[in-house]
């Protein structure tokens, strides 16, 4: 089953935010404190089954337990590993609608009321746009990586690393095909080549980008997408070389 | 949609039309998805042709967007001629983007009701508020007016049939306005490029229209002029909105 959820607009989210900001600053373990379920002003779009409070806490409950490993830990240069967690546990407790995942007073209710630590844990200056539920949204962009990777999120070793994964979802139009993007990943995490993957990741995204123009890879077959990517994946290593 | 047959060869050098898809794509840029179906043209179907389009529950917010391609179907080996398009997924050609809104608030300005005294400036009647990464980020999702139910200013401009609300709405207007200009030259800085085109309905489209239709001017030169000439801004935006004009009783 997904559920639908609250939703706070943005006007009620800066003051909240506000609010959270001011408890960072005098003492953020208090942060936890401010976790709250409800909101006076907020209200679903009844477009599905609408998720109870009860469900709410059980999924805080959820996240946090799966986070307990970073429980007072600095994220620093481990953000890739800190989101691809994060956004694995967000995807299986949330359960939500993908349309309502799309709305920003839907992220807004969730990482104001729900998770103002983690916020805070991720990005200490409670910046508006990785608070509010705009697309960088610290909740947001890690969910919808999930829903857009699956499984590769978490897959390779080293996973993907930031730079690898805000190039991969540069354009939304590439994202759109997302068997393409699924398999342009495959290839990033499987790279073996001279010179470092990031540098042969950007490369390759914009090679198959630029094919997006000529090419409707929609219509394609899986087994001729992998090949094709490969083929641009060959011609970058030879570049790199 | 009608196909010419005769004419898609001409002009595509293909030796049958059998080769070719006809593609309906409906994609969403909110929930990132796109779902598409096709058919390959036949000799024997005439020249109308429908692709149905089911689109999947829960996954498209919003707007939609919606689009028909010719494209090759299958790889076509013998072509004879290199610059003829021979690769499965060629695009021969694609028709404009319609574009649908889900909901009611497509043509409306995004704006917001609520009681500023909490944390937002509480002596303000209202606030335009801009959160955005890219100029060509939608200018619904990005952009939000706020107005402050606790200010007399704020009740009316939401008060359709108060007499002073066309006066103040003159007001608000123009506040709109040189706010938006305001966060974007500050966040852009230099990197305005006048030549730069922006989606559609992106913030960028939304404010080079305001300044093309009030300023006869780009969003790049408007930009600066608010910071290298900002009488000479302020006295053409309040013209052109006709500030203040219209008082009570007159």
């Amino acid at each position: 089953m997904l559920y639908v959820y609250p939703r706070l607009s943005r006007g009620h989210s800066l003051s909240r935010l506000a609010e959270i900001r001011e408890v960072s600053q005098l003492d953020p373990e208090r942060l936890a404190d401010l976790i709250q379920f409800q909101h006076p002003n907020s209200a679903p779009v009844a477009t599905g089954t609408l998720v109870s409070t009860d469900r709410l806490t059980t999924i805080r409950e959820e996240v946090s337990l799966e986070m307990e490993d970073w429980k007072n830990r600095i994220v620093g240069t481990s953000s890739a590993s800190y989101d691809s967690r994060l956004g694995t546990i967000l995807h299986s407790s949330l359960k939500i609608v993908p349309a309502d995942a799309a709305s920003e007073d839907v992220w807004n209710f969730l990482s104001l009321m729900l998770f103002p630590d983690f916020l805070y844990q991720r990005f200490p200056n409670l910046s508006d746009e990785r608070c509010l539920g705009t697309p960088r949204n610290t909740l947001r962009r890690v969910w919808l990586r999930r829903e857009i990777l699956g499984d590769l999120l978490t897959a390779g070793s080293p996973i993907l690393g930031e730079d690898e994964l805000v190039g991969l979802f540069e354009r939304t139009a590439f994202v759109r095909n997302r068997r393409l993007v699924r398999v342009v990943a495959e290839v990033v995490l499987n790279y073996k080549g001279n010179g470092a993957r990031s540098e042969f990741a950007r490369r390759l995204y914009k090679r198959v980008r630029m094919s997006t123009g000529p090419f409707l890879w929609d219509v394609v077959g899986i087994d001729q997408i992998r090949s094709n990517v490969e083929r641009a994946a060959h011609h970058v290593s030879q570049q790199m070389h | 949609m009608v196909i010419n047959a005769a004419e898609l060869l001409r002009s595509t050098g293909l030796l049958s039309i059998e080769h070719v898809l006809l593609v309906a794509q409906v994609e969403c840029s909110s929930t990132l998805v796109r779902t598409t179906n096709s058919l390959f043209l036949s000799e024997d179907k005439g020249s109308a042709y429908t692709v149905d389009v089911r689109l999947p529950p829960g996954q498209y917010a919003s707007q939609i967007s919606a689009s028909l391609h010719l494209v090759l179907g299958h790889d076509v080996p013998t072509v004879p001629d290199p610059t003829i398009a021979s690769r499965t997924g060629a695009r021969l050609a694609s028709s404009e983007v319609s574009k649908l809104e889900l909901g009611a608030k497509g043509s409306l300005f995004p704006t917001e009701a609520l009681d500023f005294s909490g944390s937002l400036p509480s002596g303000v009647p209202w606030l335009m508020n801009l959160t955005y990464e890219d100029l060509d980020d939608a200018f619904l999702g990005a952009a939000r007016l706020f107005v402050n139910t606790a200010h007399p200013a704020g009740r009316v401009a939401l008060d359709n049939e108060h007499a002073n609300a066309p006066l103040i709405r003159s007001a608000l207007r123009v506040d709109i306005v040189r706010s938006l200009i305001l966060q974007v030259a500050s966040q852009e800085r230099s990197v305005f490029d006048a030549s730069r085109e922006f989606d559609p309905e992106s913030i960028g489209h939304v404010i080079a229209s305001f300044c093309k239709h009030e300023f006869k001017a780009d969003l790049a030169s408007v930009a600066r002029m608010i910071t290298s000439d900002p009488i000479e801004f302020e006295t053409r935006m309040q013209a052109a909105f006709g500030y203040l004009q219209q008082l009570d009783g007159e």
